[in-house]
């Protein structure tokens, strides 16, 4: 054998390595997740984190939160309204929080709003690093929201939205209150109705919208888009249930007849803790035979709810909060 | 402490047993029957003191252990055709109370034979290994000791878990793998750096009618060692090699191919299936006075994850490439380079499962504090506990503890890593040494890519030990020898990130014949680790999920003295103690460690 056979497995390897190696494809900057965690020598520049705004107008201005890192590092900022106990949640990976990471206007991620006049904590914690930096700020007034409002229930003895009450004449002690200050969700008020159901037909009242153009609101728009949403509780063992009506005027001659027009009815039942309530216009069915039996939003009346002591008479009760349309999907903060 | 019961055998073993009984009853003439065996005593009683046991009410201070096991290992040979061999092993644990904790197992139950000329082939539980990259165990180097003090502990765990003889591997006798014999180093590669399997193996030698050239192919089906029955999924690796060497005039090649395939169920519905490939070459010239040696290999892996759940990356492909170059000058002198890069992604579960597992609960003292958490393994355990060593292929990267293994946990074939190595050995004489030996090997590696982040880190090893026959110099009548060792490790990053963890390592031993057959041993390890590192946390996938940052500050010192008195050839009483202190930023890692621990062997 020559001695140069040796350099023949050399050019099989060649061979080899040119051919038949290849390495996975993704993530090519590094392997694994971004790694966030905080190095060792971490700190905070000043030790503390600052509101851009002590008091906050969320219909004309957007709140901030700054603080200054010595690295770059994976944070959560969470707000939270002290009385509310609503929250917001941000977080990122950056060096630094200003207004391109930190932008608050006044939403909520849940389902409890922040409120005008709320004092909010602002609480940073930072990935890997114990110590945590809070500041505090009050928010003036609340955001408009991506919605038609119907009723906010925030002026007692208004005449707009849902403020005519039709009372069970038998049943004892039916309260209504269109803008009540002790309970509310959004705001600073809400609308309550309660009573007790002593005949034992479950009625109790119905409130109505008045001096609400719903045909102006609601003209042009699919049946299919639209929502009708709002925030609602009732008694904690869950004898409260509110019937949502819609009374259709079919023959658009201004009032509601029941033998020639359309009543639309959904029901939902309340427990002690707020809930949203939106209703996709498929959610109503039809009552009785007149009309066409087909929900046409334009020619919507009137809207009511109906306070039921469900399932058993006696005392009920329910609070209803910012009343709204939305189109498209169900209300959202944000 | 768990208390072992008596084990049922197993049908098959069961069937096997009968046969080779049944053959030892009608034996003829022309067969074979042998009887090798070992018997071993151990008592070893331990005590426990430090910070870890503050306000501890539950966990013991001190226990004592011991066992007495007799290995019978029968070997009955029919010609060249037939071979059975059986392992058996009777073992009490001391303190055992009527048959508790007595036990009567199988070892090892092997048919191999010659089917052909050309063929031979073995069943039932076989070693099986290929190359470093592919299918190979590896070496324990966190558990590299250097004092007999410490290596006969060691070595009882190695023979426990089925990995004598590769010691062979370790930097005393590097020397021969990089330079002399051609035989020497075609056993390069056949070195028993082996995994203990069950399943099947052929061995096929291809007539090439040429004495300087031969052709070689094995192939193997085999499952984990006795940790699945066969009834439902069970992991099995099916694989091969095929080789090809020549050897003239004292120069020549060996070009080699391997290829396995790996099937592992996963504990979760899926399983993994992994194949690696690999070729290369080893050559080897030889002068006069100086012989050149060549190693290099190439390949690439595919893992599959076969599951329900989403994945980032549910097939997984990588490659590496090692290469190495040794130069030799009258078989005194070598010095050696090399070339290594293992990709991020390479998944090689028979080159990477560990030998010892980083967070195995240890045989002593296994749970300290009232919540009853593992006790963090020191270099005591690592050489003395049993537990902590893994017999099964793993898919996953497992724990490694940086303080002992930090460059290199998952052995050569740790992924990730690119780099070179320098290695150099010094003897008195040619191919070994009378009066000193000095090796040393420095490895400077990096990542191939950053792990989280885009900085990669730097890693350096370097690893020196000295051998002296003192008796040479001082002229003693007993043989008396000093082994000294020092390694050091760091992994540094910068960045936002930045990752600076050393560990620093010292260790001496010496071996010291007192009187006739009686040694004196005192053997000292001590290390420093300090810095801060980022262990990664891996999935159910082999997939890092998250990371978790740590910093630490341990001490440790272990010092170990004893007496073995050599009552034959093949039979000595070992009597030592052992003081194992660990001052660690840890939690729960502030311990003393003290044990007693004799050892009676015999072998026959």
């Amino acid at each position: 054998m020559k001695t140069s056979a040796p350099f023949i497995p050399f050019l099989l390897l060649a061979v080899l390595l040119f051919t038949g190696c290849k390495r996975t494809d993704g993530i090519q900057e590094y392997v694994g997740p971004k790694d966030t965690t905080t190095p060792t020598n971490f700190s905070v520049q000043g030790d503390s984190l600052r509101p851009s705004y002590s008091l906050v107008n969320f219909s004309v201005q957007k709140q901030f939160f700054i603080a200054s890192f010595s690295h770059s590092v994976a944070w959560k900022l969470e707000i939270r309204g002290k009385n509310s106990g609503a929250v917001r949640l941000l977080s990122g990976i950056s060096q630094n929080l200003d207004s391109s990471n930190t932008s608050f206007d006044g939403k909520a991620d849940s389902l409890a709003f922040f409120l005008p006049t709320e004092s909010c904590t602002a609480r940073l914690k930072v990935a890997g690093w114990a110590k945590e930096y809070t500041c505090e700020f009050v928010i003036n007034q609340m955001p408009s929201f991506d919605a038609v409002q119907i009723d906010d229930f925030e002026s007692p003895n208004d005449s707009t939205g849902f403020c005519a009450l039709y009372k069970d004449p038998t049943d004892s002690l039916v309260m209504f209150k269109e803008s009540e200050s002790t309970l509310f969700f959004e705001g600073r008020r809400a609308m309550r109705m309660d009573g007790y159901d002593v005949n034992y037909n479950y009625w109790l009242s119905t409130l109505s919208t008045k001096n609400v153009n719903l045909k102006s609101i609601l003209t042009g728009k699919e049946a299919s888009s639209v929502y009708l949403n709002m925030f609602a509780k009732g008694e904690a063992d869950g004898r409260t249930a509110l019937e949502i009506q819609m009374y259709e005027d079919e023959n658009s001659d201004g009032v509601y007849s029941s033998t020639s027009d359309e009543l639309w009815t959904a029901k939902t039942t309340l427990t002690g803790e707020w809930k949203q309530v939106s209703l996709h216009f498929d959610d109503f069915s039809k009552s009785g035979t007149s009309g066409n039996s087909t929900l046409e939003p334009e020619k919507l009346l009137r809207i009511a709810l109906v306070l039921v002591a469900y399932p058993q008479g006696g005392y009920s009760s329910a609070y209803v909060d910012y009343a709204s349309f939305t189109f498209g999907q169900p209300f959202s903060q944000k | 402490m768990k208390a072992p019961s008596i084990h049922i055998l197993s049908l098959p073993k069961t069937i096997l047993a009968g046969v080779l009984l049944w053959l030892v009853c009608t034996t003829p003439s022309f067969s074979q029957l042998r009887f090798h065996g070992l018997g071993r005593t151990v008592w070893q009683s331990q005590t426990l003191s430090g910070n870890a046991l503050q306000g501890d009410s539950t966990s013991d201070r001190k226990t004592m252990q011991g066992y007495a096991l007799f290995d019978l290992r029968t070997e009955y040979r029919f010609k060249d055709k037939i071979n059975l061999l059986v392992d058996s092993r009777v073992k009490n644990i001391i303190g055992g109370f009527g048959g508790v904790g007595a036990s009567v197992q199988l070892r090892q139950v092997l048919v191999e034979g010659r089917a052909t000329r050309f063929v031979t082939y073995s069943l039932g539980d076989i070693d099986v290994e290929l190359s470093p990259f592919t299918f190979s165990n590896p070496v324990d180097t966190g558990a590299q000791v250097l004092g007999s003090v410490f290596a006969i502990r060691r070595n009882v765990l190695r023979y426990e878990n089925f990995t004598t003889g590769n010691a062979r591997r370790t930097m005393e006798r590097q020397f021969h793998y990089q330079g002399n014999q051609s035989s020497t180093i075609h056993d390069y590669w056949a070195q028993v750096n082996s995994w203990r399997m069950r399943g099947g193996k052929l061995q096929f030698r291809i007539p090439l009618y040429m004495d300087d050239q031969s052709l070689k192919a094995l192939l193997f089906g085999v499952t984990d060692r006795a940790t699945h029955s066969f009834s439902g999924d069970f992991p099995y690796r099916i694989g091969g090699r095929l080789s090809y060497s020549a050897d003239v005039n004292q120069h020549g090649f060996h070009f080699f191919g391997n290829g396995v395939r790996f099937v592992t169920p996963l504990t979760s519905n899926g399983k993994n299936e992994n194949r690696v490939m690999s070729g290369g070459t080893n050559f080897w010239l030889s002068f006069p006075k100086i012989y050149l040696f060549g190693n290099m290999e190439a390949g690439s892996s595919h893992s599959q994850w076969k599951t329900d759940e989403p994945l980032i990356n549910p097939n997984r492909d990588d490659y590496f490439l090692h290469s190495k170059l040794a130069l030799s000058w009258k078989n005194r002198i070598s010095v050696g380079a090399g070339y290594s890069e293992v990709g991020p992604y390479f998944e090689s579960p028979g080159a990477q499962t560990m030998r010892l597992t980083g967070n195995a609960v240890p045989s002593f003292f296994s749970f300290v504090g009232n919540n009853q958490l593992v006790r963090n393994q020191g270099m005591l355990d690592r050489i003395g506990s049993e537990t902590i060593y893994n017999q099964s292929l793993s898919v996953f990267r497992q724990v490694f503890l940086p303080q002992y293994e930090l460059v290199f946990p998952y052995s050569v074939a740790t992924p990730n890593r690119k780099g070179f190595s320098l290695s150099s050995t010094f003897l008195d004489q040619e191919y070994q040494f009378d009066k000193i030996m000095v090796s040393a090997k420095a490895d400077f590696y990096q990542e191939i890519l950053g792990t989280g982040v885009t900085d990669r880190r730097d890693f350096t090893r370097f690893h020196a030990i000295g051998i002296t026959k003192l008796n040479r110099f001082f002229h003693t009548r007993g043989a008396w020898k000093l082994n000294v060792g020092y390694r050091f490790e760091s992994s540094e990053r910068g960045g936002d990130l930045p990752v600076d963890f050393k560990v620093n390592s010292w260790e001496a031993g010496t071996t010291m014949e007192i009187v006739r057959m009686l040694d004196l041993m005192i053997g000292i390890k001590r290390l420093n680790a300090k810095g801060n590192e980022i262990y990664n946390n891996i999935n159910r996938f082999n997939e890092i999920e998250s990371y978790r940052p740590f910093t630490m500050n341990q001490t440790e010192t272990l010092i170990g003295t004893g007496l073995q008195l050599h009552i034959t050839g093949e039979c000595f009483l070992m009597v030592s103690g052992y003081f194992n202190r660990v001052k660690s930023s840890e939690r729960l890692s502030t311990w003393n460690l003290n044990q007693f621990y004799t050892n009676f062997t015999y072998e026959f």
